[in-house]
């Protein structure tokens, strides 16, 4: 168990897949919160830890495709893909989106937690340039070199 | 007149109608119309040399030197010897008979010349079938004469294929004294076989008798041609379009498939983690074994399902009344309308005709069709979930069923039979096809109609007991 407690978020419209994902990630100490739907995911307030996106190609409201889309450019965690009939065209279209691995139902564990390590590893990374960037701002600020000293709000990349 | 031809007397009539007097009137030639006078002159001369009666038209002119038709008759009366004593001639003005006779001819020729020249081929036959006129264009046509065409018959010169069929029809408007309205194809002079339309009307007498009927034939082979070619595009579009519903199916069994598969491995490998961890968690290891249990079950189940898909032979079909089946399902639903908390309203039309179909498989679209109406209203709660079931006669079309749900509708109805389109979080995507498999094995139509986001409404309709049979041949 890693000390910063990251989290899988899982989102499939097949309730069987949400039970069995759910117990195998959390078989190896992962913390896993799981969604029927993209907007039930995107109504989820997300945790201030490192995350990874397990998500279906195909929902019932948008497409997983879609919804990579409209989260790309923002903090949105890395993406895992899972499809169970996945045809080449999506899961090129979904790696060139920057997606981490696009895997087809059935797939084996070590495809799945292999793909989990390195998405968490890779936002991780991202965190940690992004709290840099955040400290950068706030020491060469003009706001913050007159109110030093007063305490200051952290404020993310994109206010 | 006398022996020798000299005019001996004529009565007042003859002189008030030449204006002439009985002493002129020897010289009557001069009367007749000069074209007629060399023809008068000619009868009467051999009437006179034979004895024979004389009989002639001519024109002879009045008064006002107008020229009138009459017909003349002369008999010559004999003495006891024989001998001709004289001749009694006499002239009837037959103007308006000549006139009308005239008009009659004009007539016949126009109407002639309208039935030898229309683009059509015309004949006439008495009542039990005999031809006892036909067109110069049906003799060119067929390049005989309609002597050889009587001798030889006309069914001869139709299609083998067509006899029969012709002969049926000829002989049910024969009885009933409809008109008849057939296809064929007629042979030509060069040996091929062109299609026909073939119109018959019967004609009757002022008794009301039939005495004839007409017949009209016209070409329709060019259109028949182009029939038969846009029915080889239809064949084999629809094909491709078979093809492409196999190909999809394919993919969708796949997708139904591989689900429960995915759930099956992942929680085999959870089984296995869970009961490897330090200290061994049993209970999670007894769940995900009991998941796999479920899923794999779940995954034969499909492969149930696809298989009765595709036992399409199995088909019993039997006289059924649709309302009859509608109830049956509903009875059957019953918990589940009750669980899910939804109304059900249903308008069946009475004394509906029976349909012919295998009942088990109308039952099954039927469920279908109500759990999808249900399934589409699970995450209404700002209205009351209602569910409505409405059945009527169409005309032309059998029997039409309607399963109105008021969800949020459907954005591209024409879709919705598509394999894998599914709008709900639990649904197969094959259930609305395996529908349209069934509707179409019962030859009947399946669409969904939805009107901008106030529910989707499916509607199917079944052929009749008898039209169903009619296509099953």
């Amino acid at each position: 168990v890693t000390p910063d407690n990251p989290i899988v978020l899982l989102v499939d419209d097949d309730p069987r897949v949400r039970e069995a994902l759910c117990s195998l990630i959390s078989s190896v100490g992962l913390r896993v919160a799981a969604f029927g739907s993209a907007a039930e995911f995107l109504e989820f307030e997300k945790a201030d830890a490192p995350a990874c996106l397990v998500l279906d190609l195909q929902l019932p409201d948008v497409s997983g495709l879609e919804l990579q889309l409209e989260l790309a450019g923002g903090d949105a965690p890395p993406i895992v893909f899972i499809s169970g009939h996945g045809d080449v065209p999506s899961s090129v279209r979904a790696m060139k989106a920057g997606a981490i691995e696009f895997l087809s139902k059935p797939f084996g564990e070590q495809e799945l937690l292999q793909a989990i390590d390195a998405a968490l590893a890779l936002d991780r990374t991202a965190r940690q340039k992004r709290s840099e960037l955040a400290e950068l701002r706030k020491t060469y600020s003009p706001h913050a070199s007159r109110t030093r000293g007063a305490p200051v709000r952290s404020c993310g990349l994109r206010e | 007149m006398t022996p020798a031809g000299d005019t001996e007397t004529v009565n007042e009539q003859l002189v008030a109608y030449t204006g002439r007097t009985p002493l002129e009137l020897k010289n009557w030639a001069e009367k007749i119309h000069p074209e007629d006078r060399a023809q008068v002159a000619d009868h009467w001369r051999r009437s006179l040399e034979t004895g024979d009666p004389y009989e002639a038209d001519e024109r002879v002119q009045r008064a006002d030197g107008v020229y009138r038709w009459f017909h003349t008759r002369g008999l010559p009366m004999r003495d006891a010897e024989g001998r001709i004593v004289r001749w009694c001639l006499l002239l009837t003005d037959v103007e308006d008979r000549k006139r009308a006779e005239e008009s009659l001819r004009e007539r016949e020729r126009e109407l002639s010349m309208i039935i030898e020249t229309m683009p059509g081929l015309v004949w006439c036959a008495v009542p039990h079938g005999e031809l006892n006129y036909v067109n110069q264009r049906i003799l060119d046509y067929i390049g005989t004469n309609l002597e050889a065409l009587a001798q030889a018959g006309w069914l001869n010169f139709l299609h083998p294929d067509d006899v029969q069929p012709t002969i049926n029809a000829w002989s049910s408007a024969v009885v009933t004294g409809q008109p008849h309205d057939v296809q064929y194809r007629l042979r030509r002079f060069d040996g091929t076989y062109r299609w026909f339309h073939v119109l018959g009307q019967p004609a009757y007498d002022a008794d009301g008798h039939r005495t004839r009927r007409y017949g009209l034939l016209v070409d329709i082979d060019d259109r028949k041609n182009m029939e038969e070619a846009l029915r080889n595009t239809q064949a084999r579009l629809s094909r491709a379009v078979q093809t492409a519903t196999v190909g999809e199916l394919a993919a969708s069994i796949a997708h139904e498939i591989n689900q429960p598969l995915a759930a099956v491995v992942a929680n085999g490998h959870a089984c296995l983690r869970w009961l490897s961890s330090q200290p061994p968690n049993l209970a999670k290891a007894h769940e995900a074994a009991e998941r796999i249990v479920r899923d794999g079950k779940d995954a034969g189940e499909v492969i149930r399902r696809i298989r009765a898909l595709f036992k399409r032979t199995m088909l019993e079909k039997t006289d059924l009344d649709i309302n009859e089946i509608i109830t049956e399902v509903l009875r059957l639903t019953r918990s589940e309308v009750v669980r899910r908390g939804v109304a059900v309203d249903t308008e069946l039309e009475l004394d509906l005709p029976s349909v012919a179909g295998d009942r088990v498989q109308l039952q099954q679209l039927l469920l279908n069709l109500l759990v999808n109406g249900m399934e589409a209203m699970d995450r209404i709660a700002d209205r009351p979930k209602r569910l409505s079931i409405c059945s009527k006669q169409q005309a032309g079309e059998g029997v039409l069923v309607e399963v109105r749900d008021c969800g949020p509708g459907l954005t591209e109805p024409d879709k919705a039979f598509d394999a894998f389109f599914t709008t709900k979080e639990n649904g197969l995507g094959m259930r609305l096809a395996i529908c349209r498999s069934i509707v179409e094995a019962h030859q009947g139509r399946l669409w969904a109609e939805s009107a901008n986001g106030t529910g989707a409404t499916f509607c199917f309709t079944l052929p009749n007991h008898r039209e169903a049979n009619g296509d099953s041949r």
